[in-house]
């Protein structure tokens, strides 16, 4: 090649060189576009995918729960300890719903048996009765319908012959979605 | 003084004159001063044979089309260039942003069973238990009745609430289990007033097949787990 050839060689590349990108073939741009939004999707489906699986318990345990709700026509479940003056004996649950219920637990079974009034103290400082319990002995549980709201009642009281409380629960909220 | 003056000036331009890139001007003052100053044709002679010598050293071929420019350039301080993104790195960043948005809206759609999830276990755990089911309580024409509710936890239970005050009198009351056991729960003595029932059970919630209120061993309400 003389000087003369080799100048016009590269002056032909120089001026090439751009032209190549803007005349790319339609098929490879479509083909390009399309891995493009796969590799998209793909991300997408596993950033999805990966809040969906660590989800997944609780979303099987919300499922459960509203399957209940739904059966019992209610709006939620409650538990608090029962206290009494040695400590916790028992368990307290309320059930928000169509009807509202308390029912009340033992745990370790009491052996005397003994009669209370069960009273249930509202948020606004009303005392509602509840209903008469039988507790201890074979007794190891008891269950009333609550005539207000559970949302309403901050405190479930047993209360003894002497007319003073025996158990207590007391319900730390009133209702867990507010 | 002059014509010394000359000269020097002239002999300034014999490297340009000898290699022919003199300007037209130039070369023609210098040639004309030469043809009259035999001490500079001698000088300039001298210069031309070093420069003709100097030529051989040149390549062959011309430098490619560009190349002046390009040293230019890298001569003189590039003006500051706006960077452009690399596509790459672009396509990237697209992607962790897919992703990124993807979990963003399941995590946000998923909130309320979130919470829901974390309020139950939070009872669960203050009752020490595992869950809680219910079931439809029909009677034996199949109208629904009432609720069963079956705890499972220490102790496990069950709750019964009626719709409607069921017949009075008293009713027995059976467990069956999916092995086939029929346990003697509690009776439950209906009055008006008596809206409700419970017990403690000694079996796993998962084994729970029917609660059956049966009155002279006939079927009056039932409730189906599982």
């Amino acid at each position: 090649l003389n000087a003369s050839e080799s100048t016009a060689r590269s002056s032909a590349e120089v001026t090439k060189a751009p032209r190549r990108r803007s005349i790319q073939p339609p098929a490879r741009r479509w083909q390009w576009l399309a891995t493009a939004a796969a590799a998209v999707v793909l991300a997408a489906s596993l950033g999805a995918g990966s809040v969906l699986l660590a989800t997944a318990g609780d979303r099987r345990l919300a499922a459960g729960y509203q399957a209940v709700l739904a059966q019992g026509r209610g709006a939620y479940f409650l538990a608090a300890p029962l206290q009494a003056t040695q400590g916790r004996v028992g368990t307290v649950f309320g059930y928000q719903g169509q009807p509202s219920w308390v029912m009340v637990t033992l745990q370790p079974p009491i052996q005397q048996e003994g009669r209370f009034q069960v009273q249930a103290v509202t948020r606004d400082g009303r005392y509602l009765p509840v209903g008469d319990a039988t507790l201890g002995g074979a007794r190891g549980t008891w269950g009333g319908r609550l005539r207000v709201d559970l949302a309403a009642v901050q405190e479930l009281r047993f209360l003894g012959p002497d007319r003073r409380a025996a158990f207590t629960a007391t319900f730390d909220t009133a209702n867990p979605w507010d | 003084v002059a014509e010394g003056l000359e000269c020097a000036e002239v002999r300034e331009l014999f490297p340009e004159l000898a290699a022919g890139v003199a300007a037209g001007d130039e070369r023609a003052r210098a040639l004309g001063h030469l043809s009259g100053c035999p001490a500079c044709r001698r000088e300039f002679a001298g210069t031309a044979e070093v420069v003709d010598e100097l030529l051989w050293l040149v390549p062959e071929h011309d430098p490619p089309a560009g190349f002046e420019s390009s040293v230019l350039a890298r001569l003189t301080p590039a003006a500051p260039r706006r960077r452009r993104p690399r596509p790459r790195l672009l396509w990237a960043a697209s992607i962790v942003a897919a992703a990124v948005l993807a979990a963003g809206a399941v995590w946000w759609q998923t909130a309320d069973d979130r919470e829901l999830a974390s309020d139950y276990r939070h009872t669960l755990t203050v009752a020490h238990g595992h869950g809680l089911s219910a079931a439809p309580l029909l009677l034996a024409g199949g109208g629904e009745t009432g609720t069963v509710f079956a705890y499972d936890g220490s102790p496990s239970w069950i709750y019964v609430t009626f719709r409607s005050a069921p017949l009075q009198g008293r009713y027995d009351v059976h467990l069956l289990t999916t092995d086939g056991r029929r346990l003697a729960l509690r009776p439950f003595t209906a009055r008006p007033r008596a809206t409700a029932w419970g017990s403690t059970i000694q079996v796993p919630i998962e084994q729970m097949q029917k609660l059956e209120f049966t009155r002279s061993n006939v079927p009056i309400m039932t409730a189906s787990f599982g």
